[in-house]
């Protein structure tokens, strides 16, 4: 089988800012050239793009502007997990043997059209995503016992570890106090409990086995993929489970060969802190029901473990864009570059990414 | 515009059951998703059961699934503290850009 690895990432600082997509593209493509040694645009046949803004034919726009003629090219869009989704496109085409190299970019500006999922008539008026959010976050309540408090050591945690991720868009500090007496949006989540969406761009660049040692002396490998959808409309969930996630996760430790418990770093789809729970249960990394306790060990020892960059809640969500700064940051723990964000001896790696209220899950496991 | 939708402008809820299987077709569908067979269009069978709720500035927000097929999301119109499992009623429906759905708690019967 053809291995494939990440031999080069970037993110781009997320923000407020008023850029157009392309701009921020663009500005996340550039970097991997600058920084990635021997690559030059000929070598790259792949280029796809992760969003999912209504602009047409963006990688033949970012293939043209940084000089790539590719062999493939298109867009991959699939709301919040279209990141992790383009990546998993890509690792396909290298290990079929249909390429070597492949870009991989991800943007999204802040009016981005994916934060809406229309079509779901089932939640009736109710579209946003913060009711679906709530209804998980009552049920997790009422079956597991989860308080707020519990909830606001997962914004805490992911807060601070944003505040060493000189990419987040508000690298700011928050207390439990600070999370408890945030504005309550619902009966059951408060502002600080959701993860804010902002423009941002990050890329990766994939090589077979043949051409990563080319690129880089500490290729991280991706060893294990797994992806599902169960449906696209939110009322076909479970509440207190995410059928999606363990699925997609039982089948990337299959391909992988590993457990969950040999998972050293995760970064996982905070959207709100419930998913944050609820991602770490059904990833198996805890028993269902045990999240909770376990967030709140992780913030008072100050461990890093899940969400070492801040994950969604302390960067910042551009949606396009997550998924693959989420793999950046996997690769760059692996590569034992993340400097103040470093977890010590990280020897795997995972990254889940999911859509439209959690009826679709990415999972990918890495390695060095 | 779909079958449901017009249902809905003229407040009704309409469920697609499918003619070879039985099974309703929900989210709303021109077939059947399990057997691809033709939907017979009736009137939703009330009353459902409450899921889970919460509350946003003031108003109660619930899922509430009706004929063990058809999960909703919507507003509940009367201020009363609700149960899970209650029977709940669909008491008023709507469609203007999107569903509109509004729920009252069916009064026990001793």
């Amino acid at each position: 089988m053809n291995r494939v690895a990440v031999v080069s990432h970037s993110t781009t600082k997320f923000s407020l800012e008023d850029i157009p997509v392309e701009g921020l593209l663009v500005s996340a493509a550039r970097p991997i050239f600058e920084n990635t040694r021997n690559l030059s645009q000929n070598d790259v046949d792949v280029v796809l793009v992760s969003t999912n803004d209504n602009k047409k034919y963006l990688s033949a726009i970012v293939s043209e502007l940084t000089g790539i003629s590719p062999k493939i090219s298109h867009s991959v869009e699939s709301l919040c997990n279209s990141g992790a989704n383009a990546v998993i496109s890509a690792y396909s085409y290298i290990q079929a043997g249909l390429a070597d190299v492949a870009l991989v970019v991800g943007a999204e500006r802040l009016d981005s059209p994916g934060q809406v999922l229309e079509w779901d008539v089932s939640r009736g008026e109710l579209k946003h995503p913060i009711f679906w959010a709530s209804m998980f976050a009552k049920a997790h309540k009422r079956k597991f016992g989860t308080t707020d408090e519990q909830l606001a050591y997962v914004s805490a945690k992911n807060h601070k570890n944003a505040k060493d991720n000189p990419n987040a868009y508000q690298p700011k500090e928050f207390s439990i106090n600070d999370v408890m007496n945030s504005k309550k949006v619902t009966d059951d989540l408060r502002l600080l409990d959701c993860s804010r969406p902002c423009a941002g761009s990050a890329a990766v660049l994939l090589a077979s086995e043949r051409e990563a040692k080319k690129f880089s002396d500490t290729p991280v490998w991706i060893s294990g993929v797994g992806q599902k959808t169960t449906s696209a409309s939110f009322t076909k969930n479970d509440l207190t489970s995410i059928q999606s996630t363990v699925d997609a996760a039982e089948q990337a430790y299959r391909m992988a060969g590993i457990e969950p418990a040999q998972i050293d770093v995760a970064e996982v789809h905070d959207a709100f802190t419930i998913c944050e729970l609820m991602i770490l249960e059904g990833l198996g990394i805890v028993p269902a029901g045990k999240a909770a306790n376990y967030a709140i060990d992780l913030y008072n020892t100050g461990s890093r473990k899940i969400n070492p960059r801040g994950g969604l809640i302390g960067s910042g969500h551009p949606l396009g864009a997550t998924g693959i700064a989420q793999i950046a940051e996997i690769a760059c723990q692996l590569e034992g570059g993340a400097l103040r964000r470093q977890v010590n001896s990280a020897g795997i790696g995972l990254v889940h990414n999911m859509s439209a209220a959690a009826t679709s899950s990415s999972v990918l496991v890495m390695n060095p | 515009m779909s079958v449901f939708e017009t249902g809905l402008k003229k407040g009704r809820f309409v469920v697609g059951q499918c003619s070879k299987c039985q099974k309703i077709a929900w989210p709303p569908n021109d077939f059947c998703s399990g057997c691809f067979g033709s939907l017979l269009w009736r009137d939703l069978k009330q009353p459902g059961t409450l899921l889970e709720h919460s509350q946003k500035d003031g108003r109660k927000f619930c899922i509430v699934e009706f004929e063990r097929a058809v999960k909703i999301m919507g507003v509940l119109i009367e201020d009363v503290e609700p149960t899970i499992g209650q029977n709940i009623q669909l008491a008023n429906c709507g469609f203007d850009k999107s569903p509109r759905f509004e729920f009252s708690v069916v009064p026990e019967v001793n």
